[in-house]
Parts: structure tokens; C-alpha cells; sequence
């Protein structure tokens, strides 16, 4: 495991800092839809985590600040391991690990099923190391009512809410679609298809 | 002289030979006679024998070529006038190839190199074919390096015997051996028809002195960031035209495209290829008045080094590693600068202190480094930078680094290679000065730092160094020894000996007579180059062949 020395091979992806604010090393960053050219070349557009725009797909900053506006490396937490900022607690090999919404670092327990391989210990930048699956399961309940599309709220390890609200995920068509109605606070599972969060399991769902 | 010839110098196929003289230095050149003679009525073969006859007795010297000859008429008919060679003309063919005596990193002789003189003198023997040699004059002791690339090897056996205080001597017996200079066989006193002592003493410099090769110095020397801009100049980076308005503190070294911005595609492409040196290459840090190094000031006092061009980094230190005797530490670069180790942006030390193997906490750079030795630059397998204050800001800016390393220094003023000698004061002056020519030993000078890089000491391996240098002073001083250069010439034909003294021999032969004249200590200039000029003319034009091919070594 290459040191997290800023190299090419070690951040092979340029970003763009579309953020408002300095990008902290090591920062857990969420891509925006479109590139953005900056000096002829395509950069992807990152921002930080927030309530609502959290997607498969992270990148992590190299071991730079990067300032708004600025340009700097980041490296894939799906293809390898990589150190990643996080917050305190102890991190146990294999355990769940995800996006706190407002931060630039992890946090246990939360949505985005980063596993950890191994821990920084006490420092001045807290690390991890973590992979990321590509396409994560995560758990949360429905926010209302709902025969179709709802919005979702996904929990924390514990059952908590952890911030993070999903807006009109679509039901699994053989079961919410289905004409029935279920109440608020159903407890569902979604997973990435097709470019798009979808419940796939829902525990009143019928058999 | 009396009227009668008392011996006669001829050559294969020559009948009625009317004049003869044979002369025969010692050396590897050659002895050449020459004759004259009615043309015969048959050819004059080319091969054949040059023999001295005298009182009923012959020496004879087999294997002589013809290597000129001209014809004149005069009152007495056709004359043809003949130059034969001895057999050393072979010796000038042949080539030979080895190293050996090679010096490892601590100037010791790697094991599978080594040869005794003796054994180096077999092998040119060998290959000039030579049978029932003798090299037993040679000493025992030095292994003097030698580097053979298709070297004649004749020539190297000359080179070898003169380094060692002794001649390649051919016998009259027709076999060839090595006998120490100046030491020999007196002239015979009977029948002697003339005798004196020459004119002609050995040309003695006010000293002698042994040059070696290029120092090594090593120190701890400081590092600057350096970058190569768009016309391919490699300037510090602060002064790189495409730095950034805002610094280098937030440059993206990962991905360097903001680097060319507005460029087109050709010059971008360029740019990258040159920006991807940034934090990646460093070079010696020179002073505007010049970079101090100990042990090199003193050795060379009012020279400066100013300018990059005059320090050659080598990839290794003086000192050896532990446990491998002969091979030298590699260079290591140490200092200040983010590692990613222990999890922290902060360097494991603000402040670098003089690297000590083993010491906490580590400072050495790890990753590896090579050295641009003509460029002069240092270049790492990553970028090397550290964060302005790890803990609350992450600027970079470049690392503080020192690198330990072993390097050679050309003189501003001359740019010849700082060298040191070994000198040894004989008479007058010491203005005139005969310098011995021994690359192989090297002065190594290391500067040895205490706290705050206050200079401690500067070790040197000077005391063993001038001990071997000592070795061939004394050798040389033997070979310039005449205890009396005298010459004779005798009224007949007779054998006398070539040895390390008796250095030429010349046998004469005419109508009215013969003689023998024989110096010793001294040459008889009348009749060949002078044993000394022809091996110096010689023994240069090896050097400059030698020169040339370390000089394609180097730069390959």
C-alpha cells in the first residue's frame, strides 16, 4: 500500500473544489453531475457530503488542502483502499463506516457502507483506511404514506436517523406499485439501479 | 684498431657483407642493424638471421625481418645497403584485454581482480608469445591497476616494468625477461679501446610527486528545489515562469494540468513533461559566494566552488557499510519533508540534525533517488515537499533536505579535477616537478559534522594513501639511480650482456675493423630514440588512448 504521497498513481483523478469552501486532506467528496473545464481539461466538480446529494459514487482528496475553486488529485475509495479523514471512534476491521451529511469526513455507523481495513490512531489527521463497494445497500424508512414513489430517510447502524433523506426513491414494482398502502416509518432497503436509488425490500411488503 | 676485422656483423643471404652495425637496446622496440653489401645475385629473403661472428664464435639473433633497403652505384659496383630488425619487430603486434587489480568503493583490490606483478607480466609475456621468460625481478608486493582494452601488449609490459623500477630486457640468448632498472653487470675492463664517462646524467626534477586520481569529498550538503522551465533551463522553482500567482503552496502535483493553462497542445504537452519535476528534483544549494567544503579549502586554498557545473555527485559516500567491507554506503538524502509517516502531514523533525544510522526518529528519505551526475541533480521517486505547519494550514512548500554523498570538485579555475599528490622534494627549488600518474588512488576526504552541522572533523584517508604513493616514488627514484653512466668502445666483436644497466649495445662492423660499444646507465642517442624518449612517446600515446576511453566510460 502506496503512502498517501500526492502522486498521480496514488490521486489519479483531477477535481475541481465546487464546494464553497477548502477541501481538507483526505476529505470524503461527493462528484457533481457535470465536469467542468478548467484550463482545457474536463475536471470533475466535487462537493462535500450534504442531506441530499449522496450517490455510489465518492472520491477522497489527496493528502493537500485544496481551496475553493481550486483544482487537486483525488483517488477512488471503490478500486482500492484509501486513507480517508474521519471522525473519532474505534474503528474495528470490516466495520461500516459512511457519509455524515455537512462533513468532509467519515463517520461509523452511517450510510455509504465504507468498510474499514485498518485505523490511523491518534493523530493530527485522523485516518482510516476504507474501501468502498460500488453499488452499497443502505436501510432507511419511508417518510409518509406512500403506494409509489416516497421519500426515504436512511438510518445510521444504530436506527437512528442519520440526516440524510433520499427524495422520491421508486418502489420495487412488484410490491409497492402494487396498489397497496403503505403507512410512514416502513422500514426499507434501497440499492443503486439503474442510476437511480430504488427500494428493493420493504418490510410490509407482502409475500 | 688494427687492420685487420676482428669479427663481422651479417644477415641471412648478405654475402661479402662490407659494413655492419648492430644496435641493440633493451626496451621492447626493436634492435635494428644495418648493412651494406655487393647486391647479391639472389634475393635477400625477408626473414632470417642477424648474426655477430667473432674470434670463431657467433651471436646469433634469429627471427630478424628485413624492413628496408635501398641500392646505389658507385666505383665499386651495386651496393645494396639493408635495415634488419631483431625479433621484437613481432611485438609490436598482438593486443590484450583485462582489468585487473580493480579498486572497490574503498580503494581495496576486489579479490577476483587481483595479480601480482609477476602474474600481469606472465600474461603480456603470454600474449607477446614469448617462451622461457623471466619475470622474476619483479616485485611481489603492489597490485597496481591495470586496464588493457586491446592494448598491445608489449607496450603495457613496458608501462608495467617502468611503474615498478624495472626494463623489459631481451637477451642474447634470444630469451626476453624483466630486469630491475639500473641494476646490473659492470662494463668489462679488458680490451678496451675507449672509455668515458658520458656527458649525459639522468635529467633529475627538483621532485617527484605522485598525482592521483580525482579526489572524493563527501559532505552534508544542502538541497534547493529546482524545476525546468519551457527553454529547458533548470532554475530554482521560485523562479520558474510558470509558477503560479498564488505560489506553489496549493500546486496540484498529482495532476499538473492548471500548469498550462492557456498553452496549446504541443507547448502544454512540454510543459507537463518539465512541471512534472516540481518537488521531484533538487540540486546542490551554492551560496552567492560560494559553497564552503571542508577539507577541499584547505586542500586547495583561494579555489570556490560557484557554479553546479564543478560538482560531479557520485551515488555512494566514502564511508563503507557495516558488515560489507569494500562497498560504500549509498548516498542518502535526510531532512525535512511530509512522508505520510505515523499518520501525519507534520515532518518527523522541523529542524533536520546530522543523519544518524539507526537514530529516532527516522529522517531519511526512503522511497529512493537517483542522481542526474550531468545535470547535477538529485531526482526522487516522488514529490518530496512539506506542509507549512501540519497542523492547521497545508501549503507546501519545498522540503529542507541534506544529502550525504561522496562527489568530485572541478577548480574554478582551471576545471581540471581537484586532485591530490604525494610530493617528495629531491633538490633546488621544487620547481621542476615529475609527476607519476596514479588514478587508481584517491584522496577520500569525508567532513564529519556535530550538532547544528558545526564542523567536528574531517577525516581523510591520506596516511594510507601517500604510504602506497611512497611505494612508487621509491621505485621510480630506483630507476632514475645511475650509480655511474659510463660508456666504452672496444677494438673487436664481443659478447656483452644487456641487462638493467648495460641498457645498449652496438656491434660494428667494417673493412677496417669491428668494435663493440656498450653503455651503461646511458644510451647511445647515435644510434636509436633514446630507450627512455621511445617508451615516453610511447607510454603517451597508450595515455591519451587510456584517456579517451575512461573519458567514453564516464559519459556513458
Amino acid at each position: 500500500m502506496a503512502r498517501a504521497i500526492e502522486t498521480a498513481a496514488n490521486y489519479p483523478i483531477p477535481f475541481y473544489n465546487d464546494s464553497g469552501e477548502s477541501v481538507p486532506p483526505f476529505a470524503i467528496m461527493i462528484p457533481s453531475a457535470e465536469p467542468v473545464d478548467v484550463d482545457g481539461v474536463a475536471v470533475v466538480k466535487i462537493d462535500k457530503p450534504s442531506a441530499s446529494n449522496l450517490t455510489p459514487v465518492f472520491l477522497v482528496n489527496g493528502p493537500s488542502q485544496v481551496a475553493a475553486g481550486k483544482t487537486g488529485s483525488a483517488a477512488d475509495p471503490a478500486t482500492r483502499p484509501v486513507w480517508i479523514a474521519r471522525s473519532s471512534g474505534t474503528i474495528a476491521i470490516g466495520s461500516g463506516w459512511g457519509i455524515e451529511p455537512g462533513s468532509w469526513k467519515l463517520k461509523s455507523g452511517y450510510p455509504g457502507s465504507f468498510y474499514a481495513f485498518g485505523d490511523s490512531g491518534s493523530t493530527d489527521v485522523l485516518r482510516g483506511l476504507f474501501v468502498a463497494p460500488r453499488y452499497p445497500l443502505l436501510t432507511g424508512e419511508t417518510d409518509a404514506q406512500y403506494s409509489s414513489d416516497v421519500d426515504v430517510s436512511l438510518l445510521t447502524a444504530g436506527g437512528a436517523d442519520s440526516g440524510i433523506t433520499l427524495a422520491n426513491v421508486p418502489g420495487d414494482p412488484g410490491c409497492i406499485n402494487s396498489g397497496e398502502t403503505y403507512a410512514a416509518g416502513a422500514g426499507v432497503t434501497l440499492a443503486w439501479v439503474a442510476g437511480e436509488w430504488r427500494i428493493i425490500s420493504i418490510a410490509e411488503c407482502p409475500e | 684498431m688494427s687492420d685487420a676485422p676482428q669479427g663481422l656483423v651479417r644477415y641471412t643471404g648478405l654475402a661479402g657483407t662490407l659494413s655492419g652495425s648492430f644496435s641493440f637496446p633493451i626496451g621492447v622496440n626493436p634492435g635494428v642493424a644495418t648493412l651494406e653489401a655487393p647486391y647479391p645475385a639472389r634475393p635477400i629473403p625477408y626473414a632470417g638471421e642477424i648474426v655477430v661472428a667473432y674470434g670463431g664464435e657467433s651471436i646469433r639473433f634469429d627471427d630478424a625481418r628485413v624492413v628496408e633497403g635501398s641500392l646505389r652505384r658507385d666505383a665499386s659496383g651495386r651496393i645494396v645497403t639493408i635495415s634488419v630488425q631483431d625479433r621484437r619487430w613481432r611485438w609490436a603486434f598482438g593486443r590484450i584485454s583485462g582489468w585487473y587489480n580493480r579498486r572497490d568503493d574503498a580503494g581495496e583490490v576486489i579479490p577476483e581482480s587481483e595479480k601480482t606483478p609477476r602474474e600481469l607480466a606472465s600474461l603480456l609475456f603470454d600474449a607477446m608469445q614469448e617462451r622461457g621468460y623471466s619475470v622474476d625481478a619483479l616485485p611481489p608486493e603492489p597490485r597496481p591497476e591495470v586496464e588493457w582494452d586491446a592494448t598491445n601488449p608489449a607496450r603495457a609490459l613496458d608501462d608495467l616494468a617502468s611503474q615498478l623500477g624495472c626494463v623489459v630486457v631481451l637477451g642474447l640468448d634470444g630469451r626476453a625477461r624483466i630486469a630491475k632498472a639500473g641494476v646490473g653487470e659492470r662494463l668489462p675492463d679488458t680490451f678496451r679501446g675507449d672509455y668515458g664517462a658520458t656527458v649525459d646524467p639522468p635529467e633529475m626534477p627538483d621532485a617527484i610527486e605522485v598525482v592521483y586520481g580525482a579526489s572524493e569529498y563527501q559532505a552534508d550538503l544542502e538541497l534547493e528545489a529546482v524545476g525546468e522551465d519551457d527553454d529547458g533551463a533548470i532554475v530554482p522553482i521560485d523562479d520558474l515562469s510558470y509558477k503560479p500567482t498564488d505560489g506553489w503552496g496549493y500546486v496540484d502535483l498529482a495532476n499538473l494540468a492548471a500548469l498550462s493553462d492557456g498553452l496549446d497542445a504541443e507547448r502544454a504537452a512540454r510543459r507537463g513533461q518539465a512541471a512534472s519535476m516540481l518537488f521531484r528534483a533538487y540540486r546542490i544549494a551554492i551560496p552567492d559566494d560560494g559553497l564552503i567544503v571542508p577539507g577541499f579549502d584547505t586542500d586547495h586554498p583561494g579555489e570556490k566552488i560557484t557554479r553546479h557545473e564543478q560538482i560531479e555527485l557520485l551515488d555512494v559516500q566514502n564511508d563503507e557499510q557495516p558488515g560489507r567491507a569494500g562497498v560504500r554506503r549509498p548516498a542518502i538524502v535526510y531532512g525535512s519533508f511530509y512522508a505520510d509517516r505515523d499518520y501525519t502531514l507534520a515532518p518527523a523533525v522541523d529542524d533536520p540534525e546530522p543523519y544518524e544510522y539507526g537514530a529516532a526518529p527516522e529522517t531519511a528519505y526512503l522511497d529512493g533517488f537517483s542522481v542526474d551526475a550531468r545535470r547535477g541533480l538529485i531526482l526522487f521517486a516522488s514529490p518530496l515537499y512539506r506542509y507549512v505547519d501540519g497542523t492547521t494550514d497545508y501549503e507546501k512548500e519545498p522540503a529542507v533536505l541534506r544529502i550525504r554523498v561522496a562527489f568530485r570538485i572541478r577548480l574554478e579555475s582551471s576545471f581540471a579535477h581537484a586532485r591530490a599528490e604525494r610530493r617528495r622534494r629531491l633538490s633546488g627549488q621544487g620547481r621542476y616537478v615529475a609527476p607519476l600518474f596514479r588514478n587508481e588512488i584517491v584522496l577520500r576526504s569525508t567532513v564529519v559534522y556535530g550538532p547544528g552541522f558545526a564542523v567536528d572533523r574531517v577525516a581523510t584517508n591520506r596516511t594510507a594513501i601517500d604510504r602506497e604513493a611512497d611505494y612508487y616514488i621509491d621505485a621510480w627514484l630506483r630507476a632514475q639511480r645511475t650509480e655511474t653512466p659510463e660508456r666504452a668502445v672496444y677494438n673487436d666483436l664481443r659478447k656483452i650482456e644487456p641487462d638493467g644497466a648495460i641498457v645498449h649495445v652496438v656491434w660494428k662492423s667494417t673493412r677496417s675493423g669491428a668494435t663493440t660499444e656498450a653503455s651503461r646507465n646511458t644510451e647511445l642517442r647515435e644510434y636509436v630514440p633514446p630507450f627512455r624518449a621511445s617508451r615516453a612517446v610511447a607510454r603517451t600515446v597508450e595515455a591519451v588512448k587510456s584517456t579517451h576511453a575512461a573519458a567514453i566510460r564516464r559519459n556513458a
